[in-house]
């Protein structure tokens, strides 16, 4: 965490000593500090940044998503550094071969092609919601619980379940009011096409 | 609005000045006043009170609600285990009453009379009067209410009585978490599963 600071008052060349005491005392006390930033590692006092997109990491850096809303922290001790946020998403690989946009709902098929990577869904094996574009080969943000946008096939009813849709590979669909093999409840209604906020809640029932 | 220091040493005019007197100036002195204004561009501070600060541009501890909550623009919304809804029951409800999602309107909740119904979204974090928006524990630690005195290690589901929770040592359909402890009826502890049992 390193400012700056700037002293208070000034002491000229050759000064008289009599009138030296009080000043060097004002040279702190007016003095003022400021541009504190988080950029040692290790540091005891972590500041978020502020930005919509990812910050220069050092590890255990927390960034403020102003795009996501979500306090993420940047785990770069792990096999996979990505951005993590707290309770309700994952910084996960795009393996799915194509560029993923917020709202995708993606599952994890074939869990041995790398760590932390997700494929596009199938039946049961949701992992979550895409939050942010990814390329593939890259890391984004992936909720798997609390409040998302969600891509829909079909029309979704506020309160209806929401499933994998295998027909898009991308979307949810209704499962209206049956509640096993789904990952999710829609908090709003929708169309065909287009999206629902909803809560996720961290299990594919 | 910069951050002010205090020396640690006051000089009175005249004074004989020493390499004593010098480095208590300094290795004495004080740093106060660090606002999210001190910070550099983009740097924000941590908020911890009570009451929501005014400042919305950085993250806030409700110490009230033992929450890490962020601004979206228009609400507080907690992180990790929560959500803002707005209350559609036509009455008022308090920490710790069960409650399902409405489909009468979005982003709203409501309460119900149905046993294990399996639209339960969670459980008042706080009063939140009719109409008006507040935030919603769908999973984790929490308190509920309950329709009669709770037996830690039962299950617990919406129930007939609006509001409450019933409990079972029998995990069935609809069960939402699981009770922390005996002997209360309301603000029980539990463990919110986020998912009700299939």
């Amino acid at each position: 965490m390193v400012g700056t600071a700037t002293h208070g008052g000034t002491i000229a060349t050759n000064e008289p000593l009599g009138s030296l005491g009080p000043k060097l005392s004002q040279l702190l006390d007016d003095a003022t500090f400021s541009g504190f930033s988080d950029t040692e590692a290790g540091s005891e006092i972590s500041i978020p940044q502020g930005q919509a997109s990812a910050p220069t990491a050092v590890d255990d850096d927390f960034w403020l998503d102003t795009v996501t809303r979500l306090l993420r922290v940047y785990e770069g001790a792990s096999s996979q550094k990505a951005w993590q946020a707290f309770g309700e998403g994952l910084g996960m690989l795009n393996n799915t071969g194509t560029i993923r946009a917020a709202g995708d709902v993606v599952g994890a098929t074939v869990p041995s092609v790398a760590n932390l990577a997700y494929n596009a869904g199938s039946g049961n094996k949701v992992v979550g919601v895409v939050q942010e574009s990814t390329a593939d080969g890259a890391f984004g943000l992936v909720r798997f619980a609390g409040r998302s946008m969600v891509k829909i096939s079909g029309t979704v009813t506020r309160g209806d379940f929401l499933k994998f849709d295998l027909t898009s590979g991308n979307r949810a669909v209704s499962a209206g009011t049956t509640l096993a093999g789904t990952f999710g409840m829609a908090l709003t209604s929708g169309v065909s096409g287009g999206t629902v906020s909803a809560n996720l809640r961290g299990y594919n029932g | 609005m910069s951050a002010s220091a205090t020396s640690g040493y006051q000089f009175a005019s005249g004074e004989l000045v020493t390499n004593t007197k010098l480095r208590a100036l300094v290795e004495e002195a004080t740093v106060s006043g660090f606002t999210s204004a001190n910070m550099a561009a983009g740097a924000e501070l941590v908020s911890i009170s009570l009451t929501a600060p005014t400042d919305t541009t950085q993250p806030w501890y409700d110490k009230t609600l033992g929450l890490l909550r962020i601004h979206n623009g228009t609400d507080w919304v907690p992180q990790g285990r929560g959500l803002i809804l707005t209350n559609g029951s036509g009455i008022q409800v308090v920490k710790g009453d069960l409650v399902v999602l409405a489909t009468s309107a979005d982003n709203t909740f409501t309460t119900t009379t149905t046993p294990a119904n399996a639209r339960v979204i969670g459980i008042a974090a706080e009063t939140i009067a009719n109409g008006a928006s507040g935030v919603i524990i769908t999973r984790g630690r929490w308190v509920v209410n309950l329709a009669s005195s709770s037996t830690r290690g039962n299950f617990f589901a919406t129930t007939s009585v609006a509001t409450k929770g019933d409990h079972s040592s029998v995990a069935a359909t609809g069960e939402c978490g699981i009770l922390l402890s005996s002997g209360l009826t309301n603000l029980c502890p539990c463990l919110l599963w986020g998912q009700p049992a299939l």
